[in-house]
């Protein structure tokens, strides 16, 4: 039942996130910038089954269910529990401890993650 | 009050470097710094290529190499699961930047083509190259050092800068009138601080990293000729952090770490990991700190100007932190000399912000670029990295090439370092031919306007750069006479300008620097350039000068 509401909290972070960043798009410069910096998809998933992936093109950044079949950078959660904890942590070294801990594997171009914590941290904060 | 042409806010690194090349410009200034001593931590492990042309130019070079790193000692970077081992990759050899400093002068010696910097870069510890410019700035009579001093405000006008300073033990206070004041004053600067100058970009983007400063005896028998490696980048399932050697003949280390001790995990615990073995150490300090990638708005307003940590805070993977300040410092020094001279004009001053800000950025989102790069080479877990036989060895030869791959842009980056160009300065003539393709890794020599003239030898083997005089421009022609160049002469003696002409008949330096004349700048970087003298040439130096 935990392993349910834990990945179900997870989905709606992830959908939360879009409405928040679109609300920072209006009141961030320095977001609009960053929209405009990179062109990615970074694919979220997890042991228990959840998947999704962030898509930025042309300025836009979007949300997808599944798994995009090339995508550029990879955060890979042992479970929904672990990557809504880290995801909701304010310490952003919660990441680090989680790779190095092995309750999370990343793989591809890092700039992705240093570019989405970036445009969170701003959408948290607007 | 105390009368003075600069007040310099800071004595670190760039401080004392602003402070010495005014110095060597005649200009005399105060610097006043809170603390009584240098640093004690060993803090940035590098003097970069151009710095130490730079630091050349001022006669400290020498001084500088005494003092770090032997020259025949390596400069190697390596990935290992432990200092102990299985390493995976040594970078030895793939690069100027790895060799010993006596082996790559051999190389700079040899070069021809203007694609390798004057000086290779040097292995040292701050708290052993602050001594160093700290003894010449006591040493030197145009400067006064005040440690244990605070600025604690300032007001500019139009004539000067009136600002207040207190001795912090005691409280004393002073008062001094400068022409000019600059905050060299760290990441937390009183003087950009005061001029409400925020930084650009967002803070604690990677969280809160760990160091650890330890001292042993017994770490460099762990390496080759008990000479341990600059760094050491340590990866293996559950421990990743980097072993810095910054001198290899001394006995301090650090070691970093992406995150403090865990619950129950000590520092000695974490240092066993990192080396692999039990060996002797002493834990000197150790505590967390936040890397950033920040850069100020604005490098100045009017007479007070910022310069180093002040104006920028980077990770320090690429070693552009101190670097990026040392080129501010030498960027800013020229232009007030001249403006106290009286031949540099009000945009002159202007130009130090149109030039480094940009330079600045540029560094920020290369220092990005090399944190990713280690990340990634140290992310990727791989269960086979500490099997044995054939699965292992595969997994630490991937690890290795991947490693080379991505690490190696923080070593090489010749093209960050000295290939960087002030475009759109007040102060330097536009180019009328198209500009080069810029590369961050490698530096493709040019003198297109706003580049730094690329380092060259003389028929007898004299450097190029030996050759031009500290605070005046110098007029490189080829096979031309005093008559040809007497406009050019005749109109930086109108304007004030110091000048010097250098007459070069090299074939080959008439190739690798494109134009028959060629005007470069006290800090190096080309100004103008063309095949004939520009017709109004009292017009060319107006604009170089900063004339309104």
């Amino acid at each position: 039942m935990s392993l349910f509401i834990d990945s179900l909290k997870l989905r709606l972070l992830l959908l939360a996130s879009i409405p928040l960043l679109r609300r920072a798009e209006r009141r961030s410069a320095r977001l609009r910038e960053l929209l405009h910096e990179e062109s990615f998809v970074l694919q979220i998933r997890t042991g228990d089954g959840v998947g999704g992936y962030y898509q930025l093109r042309g300025g836009v950044l979007s949300l997808h269910r599944g798994e995009h079949r090339r995508p550029d950078f990879i955060q890979h959660w042992q479970r929904s529990a672990d990557a809504l904890r880290v995801m909701l942590s304010r310490d952003e070294t919660d990441m680090l401890r989680a790779v190095e801990g092995g309750q999370c594997q990343l793989q591809g171009r890092f700039a992705v993650a240093l570019w989405f914590n970036e445009a969170m941290k701003i959408a948290r904060a607007a | 009050m105390i009368d003075i042409p600069v007040l310099i806010s800071g004595a670190g690194p760039v401080g004392l470097t602003l402070a010495l090349n005014l110095s060597r410009l005649g200009i005399r200034s105060v610097l006043l710094n809170d603390r009584r001593q240098t640093t004690s931590h060993p803090k940035l492990d590098v003097v970069n290529c151009r710095s130490m042309e730079i630091f050349r130019q001022l006669g400290l070079a020498e001084r500088i190499r005494a003092a770090g790193n032997p020259t025949d000692a390596n400069q190697y970077s390596a990935m290992a699961a432990s200092a102990s081992g299985p390493f995976y990759s040594v970078m030895s050899d793939r690069h100027l930047i790895y060799q010993p400093v006596s082996q790559a002068e051999q190389a700079i010696s040899a070069c021809r083509d203007g694609s390798l910097p004057l000086e290779s870069m040097q292995r040292i510890a701050q708290m052993h190259l602050e001594p160093v410019l700290m003894a010449e700035v006591e040493a030197d009579p145009n400067i006064e050092l005040r440690m244990g001093w605070r600025l604690y405000g300032f007001e500019q006008s139009s004539t000067g800068v009136v600002a207040m300073a207190h001795e912090v033990d005691s409280g004393e206070a002073q008062q001094f009138f400068a022409q000019y004041l600059i905050g060299c004053d760290g990441p937390n600067s009183r003087v950009r601080n005061f001029l409400n100058i925020d930084y650009d970009g967002t803070r604690d983007l990677v969280g809160e990293l760990f160091i650890i400063h330890l001292r042993s005896d017994e770490i460099a028998g762990l390496f080759p000729n008990n000479q341990p490696y600059w760094h050491t980048w340590l990866t293996r399932p559950g421990f990743a952090g980097l072993l810095v050697s910054p001198d290899a003949s001394r006995n301090d280390y650090v070691l970093h770490r992406p995150f403090a001790p865990r619950p129950g995990e000590s520092l000695e615990s974490v240092v066993d990991a990192a080396l692999g073995t039990r060996l002797r150490y002493e834990i000197v300090q150790s505590g967390p700190w936040r890397p950033q990638f920040l850069v100020a708005r604005s490098f100045g307003r009017q007479r007070v100007f910022i310069a180093g940590d002040a104006t920028h805070q980077f990770m320090p993977t690429g070693g552009l932190g101190m670097n990026t300040g040392v080129a501010e410092a030498h960027n800013l020094a020229w232009k007030l000399a001249a403006c106290l001279a009286g031949w540099g004009g009000p945009r002159l001053l202007e130009s130090y912000e149109a030039e480094r800000l940009p330079v600045a950025r540029r560094n920020r989102d290369h220092v990005k670029k090399c944190a990713a790069a280690t990340f990634e080479a140290q992310m990727r877990r791989d269960d086979g990295l500490l099997a044995q036989g054939a699965v292992g060895d595969a997994a630490r030869e991937a690890a290795g090439r991947e490693f080379e791959r991505k690490v190696s842009r923080l070593y090489e980056s010749l093209g960050v370092e000295i290939g960087y160009r002030y475009h759109g300065s007040p102060a330097i003539e536009a180019d009328t031919a198209s500009e080069p393709a810029y590369e961050e890794i490698r530096y493709t020599p040019t003198t297109w306007s706003g580049a730094r003239l690329p380092s060259a030898f003389r028929e007898d083997g004299t450097a190029l750069f030996d050759q031009l005089v500290l605070g005046r421009y110098t007029l490189l022609a080829f096979n031309a006479d005093a008559e040809a160049c007497a406009p050019l002469q005749e109109a930086a003696q109108e304007c004030g300008v110091p000048l010097n002409v250098l007459p070069i008949h090299e074939k080959y330096l008439a190739t690798l620097y494109e134009r028959r004349f060629v005007l470069v700048r006290p800090d190096q970087h080309v100004c103008w350039r063309g095949d004939s003298l520009p017709v109004d040439c009292y017009s060319l130096f107006n604009r170089l000068r900063g004339a309104r």
